[in-house]
């Protein structure tokens, strides 16, 4: 990282630590997932899921809308205020500027993450003979890196096309469930895949991870389609510069 | 030296230049003109903030269209609305701008007390941009502007919100700047100039309808305000005594 990326990254996140819309946001997210813990937990627990997997969804699947809400105002909300103007205008690559405040963004999505441990360890506490032991954990948090990786990176590209930062907030979650179910489709119709797993293959990998399989491919999909993500927000970034 | 040739900038159905051509040396530049003539475009225009549609502008021999990074360097520019970042105090929004601007960090420190001293910005220091009054944001841009020692300094209506104390303190602080700098300033306000001395190009309809020197040794003494309002008045340009 050098020093332009890394003073970017480091006034982002103390902003966003400071900032009242992102603790909103947080606790959106907390609420969010801890009624779909509790929930889920009341009717599929010992039945087809086991508590790890149910922790891992219901964290997993509200994940987009933090990230939406977190990456938002990289670049968008710059452009609303008037700030990025004056960015743009300074002699830097505008690519540090979107590492940095991608660091930022990952680096409180995954603050974030690890504080809804917290009910997970009270309740191995609680349940002492029924909870698995945590170290059963390790897929999927690992996991859930990865999905925050990749939808960081996305939410920094939408950020850095969109003018407002509501509409960068939606252009997230609408590519990432656009590119969800374009994976489908090409997985269900060109390779062969079936309609249980392939239709929904975000759930698929959950399922997997948290039963503490981890596949090679989902590494690498997350890991390349980060970059890629990530890669184009700094080209667009630097193409639409003055 | 700053050149402009044949800028071209249309929205739309209007032109707001009209082929403008100019070369300016450092010292003050006034833009002046009624609304509309022209002024914030050409600013965004030499800026590159905003490019001009045909024609081009070069800084001591560099093409300020070509996109190079290093001419970036040499050119600040403050819009009107003045952006600054709300949620950071005036000195941590000078540091974090002038640590984008590549300042070491002790010069980036006397810089930031320079350009605080300069502006009268002691007292508002540790106060949040977003509570500072449209005249303290202005002093907080224009010191952001003023950080590096750029070649051109283009501040679009400096002058706005400020008390007379203040015009007087801005003049001659970019009274100071101008000496090694092209300072550009589109303004409507005139009279903290005066004592000034620099070239006034003014603008009407996306054309310069006068261009003439002002202050110094210059013969025609009357106000700026009076020349600026005559030279429209006439609709014809000036004789141009900027040879002086």
């Amino acid at each position: 990282m050098n020093q332009i990326a890394r003073t970017v990254f480091i006034r982002e996140f103390f902003s966003s630590l400071f900032s009242r819309s992102r603790y909103v946001a947080f606790a959106l997210f907390h609420a969010l997932s801890g009624a779909m813990f509790c929930t889920t937990l009341q009717l599929a627990e010992g039945k087809f899921w086991t508590i790890q997997t149910i922790w891992t969804l219901s964290v997993a699947l509200p994940l987009p809308i933090i990230v939406s809400l977190a990456t938002m105002p990289l670049f968008a909300g710059e452009r609303a205020s008037g700030t990025f103007e004056s960015l743009e205008m300074l002699p830097i690559s505008l690519g540090d500027v979107a590492i940095g405040k991608f660091l930022a963004s990952y680096l409180s999505v995954l603050l974030c993450l690890a504080a809804t441990l917290v009910p997970w360890f009270v309740l191995c506490h609680v349940l002492k003979s029924r909870a698995p032991d945590t170290a059963t954990l390790a897929g999927p948090c690992t996991l859930l890196i990865l999905h925050s990786f990749s939808w960081t990176a996305l939410g920094t590209f939408s950020s850095a096309v969109a003018r407002h930062p509501w509409v960068a907030a939606a252009g997230t979650l609408v590519m990432g469930v656009s590119l969800m179910l374009l994976w489908s489709a090409v997985s269900h119709f060109w390779l062969g895949g079936n309609w249980l797993s392939t239709s929904f293959p975000i759930i698929e990998e959950i399922l997997d991870a948290s039963g503490g399989h981890l596949r090679l491919h989902t590494i690498v999909f997350h890991i390349g389609f980060g970059a890629v993500a990530l890669y184009a927000a700094m080209r667009s970034l630097e193409a639409n510069r003055p | 030296m700053l050149e402009a040739e044949k800028l071209v900038r249309n929205f739309g159905d209007t032109t707001d230049l009209a082929g403008i051509s100019f070369s300016l040396n450092p010292g003050i530049c006034v833009v002046a003109g009624p609304n509309g003539a022209g002024k914030t475009t050409l600013l965004r225009a030499v800026s590159a903030v905003d490019p001009a549609d045909s024609g081009r502008v070069m800084l001591d021999g560099m093409d300020v269209y070509s996109r190079n990074p290093r001419i970036r360097r040499h050119i600040s520019y403050l819009s009107d609305s003045v952006p600054l970042y709300r949620d950071l105090t005036v000195e941590d929004h000078l540091q974090y701008r002038g640590r984008l601007k590549g300042l070491p960090a002790r010069r980036l420190r006397a810089r930031i007390r320079h350009v605080t001293d300069l502006l009268d910005l002691r007292p508002v220091f540790t106060r949040r941009t977003s509570a500072l009054s449209a005249g303290q944001r202005k002093r907080v841009g224009i010191a952001d502007a003023m950080l590096t020692d750029s070649r051109v300094l283009a501040i679009d209506e400096p002058f706005d919100g400020f008390d007379a104390d203040h015009r007087a303190l801005l003049a001659k602080a970019l009274r100071g700047v101008a000496r090694h700098t092209l300072v550009m300033l589109a303004t409507h306000v005139f009279d903290a100039l005066d004592s000034a001395q620099g070239t006034c190009m003014v603008l009407s309809h996306g054309e310069i309808a006068s261009m003439f020197a002002f202050g110094g040794d210059c013969a025609d003494k009357r106000p700026l305000a009076e020349r600026i309002a005559s030279a429209l008045a006439a609709g014809s340009p000036e004789p141009k005594d900027l040879a002086k």
